[in-house]
């Protein structure tokens, strides 16, 4: 028996070896090496690049951080997230001229509840007007407009009652907590002053569930999840999963880097900065 | 005549009794009826089997083989609730066993306040307060006649082991037992305090309780015991009076183990 | 730096969002200890049972199997298969992750629990429980009254280890919608994506409740170490 477990092992061990030496010495070299925030867009697009190094962090925060830092040489994030960061953390520059793709943000629903989707999107169209006008405050930091959302507590005896939210509050200016009001904590953002509206609209008392990214998505439709808002990308992955309203906003991936970076300073059009980020792959 | 009346009044019957460690048989077949109100001491080398066949007898060791037949019952039968028969067998520790986490009362009356309890309603609220006052009565007039009532709210490590064994025996004699098994209870003493332990037990036997006593002290055997067993090599090798057995030793095993002795 | 953490704790009540963060930090890993506690225990009891009988036997695989799967895979997994996986399989739904944390923390705290009080049981003589059996009282009884308890005090410092780990371990709730003290220091950083002070004052407060407790403990157990003298 022993025999037998040291011989298992010393062939994982040597497998082991084996992997870590082809990782090593292998042949892909890396042309640079960006920071993406874990489960967005911007990540999935950045590991299609060739010969990208992609570290994925659990904030663009961090991300733009450790770049600062030296450890990445540019972060990958939405346009409006890139402006609002750059303006609150010094030393980064948006190259938000060049949008390397751009997407549209949807309102993840619940596929069980087949005529949620037809009356979130009368709402978006009905309230086109106010619903831009919440956008215009955040894009211009108009903070004394903002307003805060709280959240009712959840019961999920009276679902038909309660409009019950996924988002990750810390993704300013869509979604972010501050403060609280009655005991329970405010929320403000793009996303949550949105969700309000469209409870308001539906008549229904409007249940925020501040949960990790990575599991908003998946959380539609269980634990009494209706939608989902948080700066969520329409993708064809996510929609075999979810449904999706008409899109409510077109988001641009940008390139963030340092300030003194001047890298990207000549480049006009996308194929100079993936000249500079990434290799062609014409080879394929 | 004598014998008639003693055989009405054998409280434990062992017959056949055999102990195999594994493919070690250290028992091979002991019988003995232990009378009421008799003290029988064991003795014999070390490894004889003498302590395995003590803790044979209440089945803190399983027996292989035989029968112990107490209360009309087979202890040796798995299925006999153990429980119940072992509160009328007394056992008293080389090493004493007290309860480390109980004091000195709590260690006494323990066991007699969980065996009353499970007779009458959980919710009998007087009656549980009834049964503790009964158990801590007693053990104070135990206590009491040991000289150590002071000692009823400390916990065992602030005693000397000669205080600590006279109230495990204590322990024993709280659940009114027909009989109490020492097994060795002087070897893990100070000589000093030698003296206290065995006087209680001479006092206990005395009054008659019934005792079966492993022992290496002699000289406690020949003075208060009535019978004297030696068992060597997993037998019973020679049983008499102490007479018999001390001053007209038979089996040369036996001559032997005296002479190095005494 | 300081200006805007003061803004967000204390202008905008934060400090509110940070005491209820900190209240269910603390209640699940209190009730988590506690069913830990008694689910270790049982478990201990069970794996230390003589084996002669076939049922002993099962118990003790099947406790075995219990330990090594929440030994072997990380909280967070716990949680989210229970809240994500486990509880909409069972068509069940909660208003609130804690509940669903508190037993999670507890389940995976008990098998931790159970290999500590296994050594503690060990580490009691036996002629303890020899003793107890010897004046009639059942395996059990001497267990839960005289072994367990002197066990408890042996192992007094891993539990509070093991209390310090759960404390620390809470952050991993956030992927159940509950915000506990992490989440609740995190959020004063979000509005500006500057988090240098709130993480620090986090690490600060996470500190301090882990002295406190380790104070605790040792005053804890000088206490019991006085009350058997």
């Amino acid at each position: 028996m022993k025999k037998v477990l040291s011989l298992i092992l010393a062939v994982v061990l040597c497998l082991g070896c084996t992997f870590a030496f082809a990782s090593c010495g292998g042949g892909e070299t890396f042309v640079s090496k960006v920071g993406v925030q874990k489960g967005t867009t911007s990540e999935m697009y950045a590991n299609i690049l060739k010969g990208v190094k992609v570290a994925s962090y659990d904030t663009f925060a961090l991300a733009a951080n450790d770049m600062k830092n030296g450890n990445v040489d540019f972060v990958i994030v939405d346009k409006t997230t890139a402006n609002a960061l750059s303006s609150q953390i010094s030393g980064l520059k948006v190259i938000d001229n060049i949008p390397l793709s751009s997407e549209n943000y949807g309102i993840g629903i619940d596929p069980a509840q087949t005529a949620l989707k037809g009356q979130i999107d009368a709402i978006l169209e009905n309230k086109a007007a106010e619903i831009q006008a919440i956008k215009d405050k955040y894009m211009n930091d108009d903070t004394d407009a903002f307003v805060g959302v709280t959240s009712a507590a959840k019961n999920v005896d009276n679902a038909a009652g309660q409009l019950v939210v996924a988002t990750n509050a810390e993704f300013a200016p869509w979604e972010y907590a501050s403060g609280a009001e009655d005991g329970g904590t405010v929320y403000y953002g793009i996303d949550m002053e949105i969700a309000k509206l469209i409870a308001d609209e539906l008549n229904m008392e409007l249940v925020i569930e501040d949960m990790a990214f990575d599991n908003v998505v998946g959380s539609v439709g269980k634990q009494g999840i209706d939608i989902a808002m948080s700066g969520i990308t329409i993708t064809a992955e996510r929609l075999e999963v979810i449904n999706f309203s008409n899109p409510y906003y077109t988001e641009s991936i940008v390139v963030v880097c340092k300030a003194d970076d001047t890298r990207f300073d000549s480049c006009g059009t996308v194929v100079d900065l993936l000249t500079i980020i990434c290799v062609a792959s014409e080879e394929e | 005549m004598e014998k008639e009346m003693a055989l009405n009044d054998v409280v434990l019957s062992i017959r056949g009794l055999k102990k195999q460690f594994g493919n070690l048989e250290v028992l091979h077949g002991i019988d003995l009826d232990i009378i009421d109100g008799e003290q029988i001491a064991i003795i014999g080398p070390s490894g004889c089997g003498k302590s395995t066949f003590l803790r044979c007898i209440n089945c803190m060791e399983d027996p292989s083989a035989g029968t112990i037949i107490f209360d009309g019952e087979n202890l040796a039968d798995m299925k006999v609730d153990i429980n119940v028969h072992r509160q009328k067998i007394g056992m008293v520790f080389q090493q004493f066993n007290l309860f480390n986490n109980l004091t000195v009362l709590e260690n006494i009356t323990l066991a007699p306040i969980t065996v009353a309890k499970k007779k009458i309603s959980r919710f009998d609220r007087k009656g549980l307060a009834q049964i503790k006052k009964d158990a801590e009565e007693k053990a104070y007039a135990l206590l009491r006649r040991i000289g150590l009532e002071e000692k009823a709210n400390v916990y065992p490590s602030t005693l000397s082991g000669g205080q600590k064994q006279r109230i495990a025996i204590v322990r024993a004699l709280a659940m009114d037992p027909k009989v109490i098994l020492f097994d060795e209870p002087t070897s893990a003493l100070d000589p000093e305090m030698v003296g206290e332990v065995l006087d209680l037990m001479r006092s206990l036997a005395d009054e008659g309780m019934t005792m079966v006593i492993v022992t290496h002290e002699m000289g406690f055997a020949r003075e208060a015991a009535d019978r004297i067993l030696f068992i060597d090599e997993g037998v019973i090798k020679e049983e008499g009076t102490p007479a018999e057995v001390f001053d007209n030793p038979q089996h040369p095993r036996l001559k032997d183990f005296l002479s190095k002795v005494l | 730096m300081w200006q805007e953490f003061v803004k967000q704790f204390i202008t905008r009540k934060g400090y509110v969002n940070v005491l209820n963060g900190l209240a269910i930090t603390v209640e699940i890993a209190i009730l988590g200890l506690l069913i830990g506690i008694v689910i270790g225990t049982l478990i201990a009891i069970v794996r230390v049972m003589p084996k002669y009988k076939l049922l002993p036997r099962v118990l003790d695989k099947i406790c075995g199997c219990y330990v090594e799967l929440f030994r072997g895979t990380p909280m967070v997994v716990q949680l989210l298969i229970g809240y994500w996986v486990l509880l909409p399989a069972l068509d069940v739904q909660v208003n609130s992750g804690v509940p669903v944390a508190v037993i999670v923390f507890g389940l995976n705290s008990g098998a931790y629990v159970s290999e500590i009080m296994r050594g503690g049981i060990n580490s009691v003589d036996p002629g303890q429980m020899e003793a107890g059996r010897a004046v009639g009282l059942s395996y059990a009884t001497t267990m839960m009254k005289i072994v367990v308890p002197q066990a408890v005090k042996n192992i007094l410092p891993t539990l509070g280890n093991e209390f310090i780990v759960l404390i620390k371990e809470t952050s991993v709730v956030s992927f159940i919608a509950v915000t506990d003290l992490y989440k609740s220091f995190k959020q004063l950083g979000d509005p500006t994506y500057n988090y240098t002070v709130p993480y620090l004052m986090l690490a600060l407060t996470y500190l301090v409740m882990v002295l406190l407790i380790s104070a605790g403990v040792r005053a804890l157990e000088t206490k019991l170490k006085k009350s058997e003298k």
